[in-house]
């Protein structure tokens, strides 16, 4: 029979240990309402770049560094994972897709560089064979808006200067509460633009249609950062929210069983006690 | 006065949706005033005051780069980066945020490092020379 002390003190570990991964729970909950909020907002901006930029392509033929479709030596893989563990398979999934898209670009012959977002993102390319340029650790949380147009600029600049021609974006899309799926998207050069003829021929771009273009790149470029890096946050915390949930729920489960194995120990024990009471009571009587 | 639909953008928030008189901003050619009725135009912004003028009041807001579109729909949409009204600029950042944009500058860096510094004192500058004015 299990010592009833024993059982005792692994209850109260796994009680302290319950009301740990509630809190977690809780506070991830929060984070995530939060940060699912800016992830949305970022929208209508985002529409109106793209517009803009879809506007310019369309009307007119027009040359950009941009744009150009050039034979990919060298991509510049932007990893975005979170800064902490305990979130499930959050820090894992995005991981391995970043990893199997940069060996996907060294298998073609290519080279591939990589930027990590994230205390755990930097960790993992640090620890591997990797070209790491640059590491940006624990910035998710507050980030604002600043930081990624001064890592946009970092990375337009050396784009120009011929670093790299293409740049990707590894990171985790909040598809829902429940879901959370890695993401692959290619950002420099610009695609999914189509030049269709004048349609708006009408339209002034001051100074020109190309230097406009050029100039909203940054905005471009700094504005899916920061959305990329809210949305991998809101989904780290769903992720996090989900795997506490379940540490919970089995902490509970655990409870409930060592209560029965205590209850029984402590029925043994008073049952052994009346024994022996009133076996010595027999016994002092005859 | 007649009014034309304006929308400054961000991608933190939607600073401004709403009627609007009367819109100066700074593009790279100059400043512009642009009216209701005006033709379809597109230019970029640079560092600047930017007017907004609504129920016959005019506002005064320090812009980053970006982007202002006249649509042929009498629509209006200014996208920026960073844009805020005068009175609501935190001078004491600004001022922090100059002084370490010029100690880069007197630093012997790259030339990506120095432009990178250069726009950011311009954005400094400008949002300290905005701030207060109506």
């Amino acid at each position: 029979m299990a010592n009833m002390k024993d059982v005792k003190r692994r209850i109260k570990s796994v009680e302290s240990t319950m009301q740990i991964t509630k809190a977690m729970q809780l506070v991830a909950s929060s984070k995530m309402r939060k940060a699912k909020e800016r992830a949305e907002a970022v929208h209508p901006f985002f529409e109106g770049v793209f517009q803009v930029m879809a506007d310019i392509s369309r009307d007119h033929e027009f040359t950009s560094v941009f744009t150009k479709k050039k034979f990919k030596n060298s991509v510049l893989l932007i990893v975005i994972a979170g800064d902490r563990g305990l979130a499930g398979g959050f820090n894992s999934n995005v991981l391995k897709l970043a990893k199997s898209k940069a060996d996907e670009i060294e298998a073609g012959g290519g080279e591939a560089v990589i930027m990590a977002i994230g205390k755990k993102a930097v960790e993992f390319f640090e620890k591997r064979d990797y070209k790491l340029i640059d590491g940006f650790p624990q910035i998710a949380e507050g980030i604002e808006l600043i930081d990624t147009m001064m890592i946009a600029d970092k990375v337009i600049d050396r784009f120009k200067l011929g670093d790299f021609d293409a740049v990707e974006l590894v990171y985790t899309t909040f598809v829902s509460v429940m879901t959370q799926e890695p993401q692959h998207l290619r950002i420099l050069p610009v695609e999914h633009l189509e030049y269709l003829g004048e349609k708006h021929p009408m339209t002034i771009y001051d100074p020109s249609p190309e230097a406009v273009f050029d100039s909203l790149i940054p905005e471009y470029m700094g504005g899916m950062l920061y959305s990329a890096i809210v949305d991998s946050f809101a989904s780290e915390q769903a992720a996090r929210r989900t795997a506490m949930e379940s540490a919970s729920d089995n902490a509970g489960e655990m409870i409930d069983k060592l209560s029965l194995l205590y209850n029984r120990a402590r029925q043994a024990q008073i049952t052994q006690e009346i024994t022996e009471i009133s076996s010595a009571s027999l016994n002092d009587n005859s | 006065m007649a009014v034309f639909k304006l929308r400054v953008l961000t991608p933190e928030k939607v600073f401004f949706d709403g009627d609007c008189e009367q819109l100066t901003a700074k593009t790279t050619s100059g400043y512009v005033g642009i009216l209701k009725g005006h033709a379809p135009y597109v230019a970029s912004i640079v560092p600047s005051e930017m007017k907004i003028k609504a129920d016959g009041n005019s506002r005064s807001a320090a812009i980053s780069d970006g982007v202002v579109k006249v649509s042929a729909d009498d629509t209006v949409t200014v996208l920026t980066s960073a844009i805020e009204w005068s009175d609501e600029i935190d001078v004491a950042r600004a001022e922090r945020a100059r002084e370490r944009a010029e100690k880069q500058l007197k630093a012997q860096t790259s030339r990506t490092e120095f432009d990178l510094a250069e726009r950011q004192l311009k954005r400094a500058v400008n949002r300290i020379s905005v701030a207060g004015k109506k």
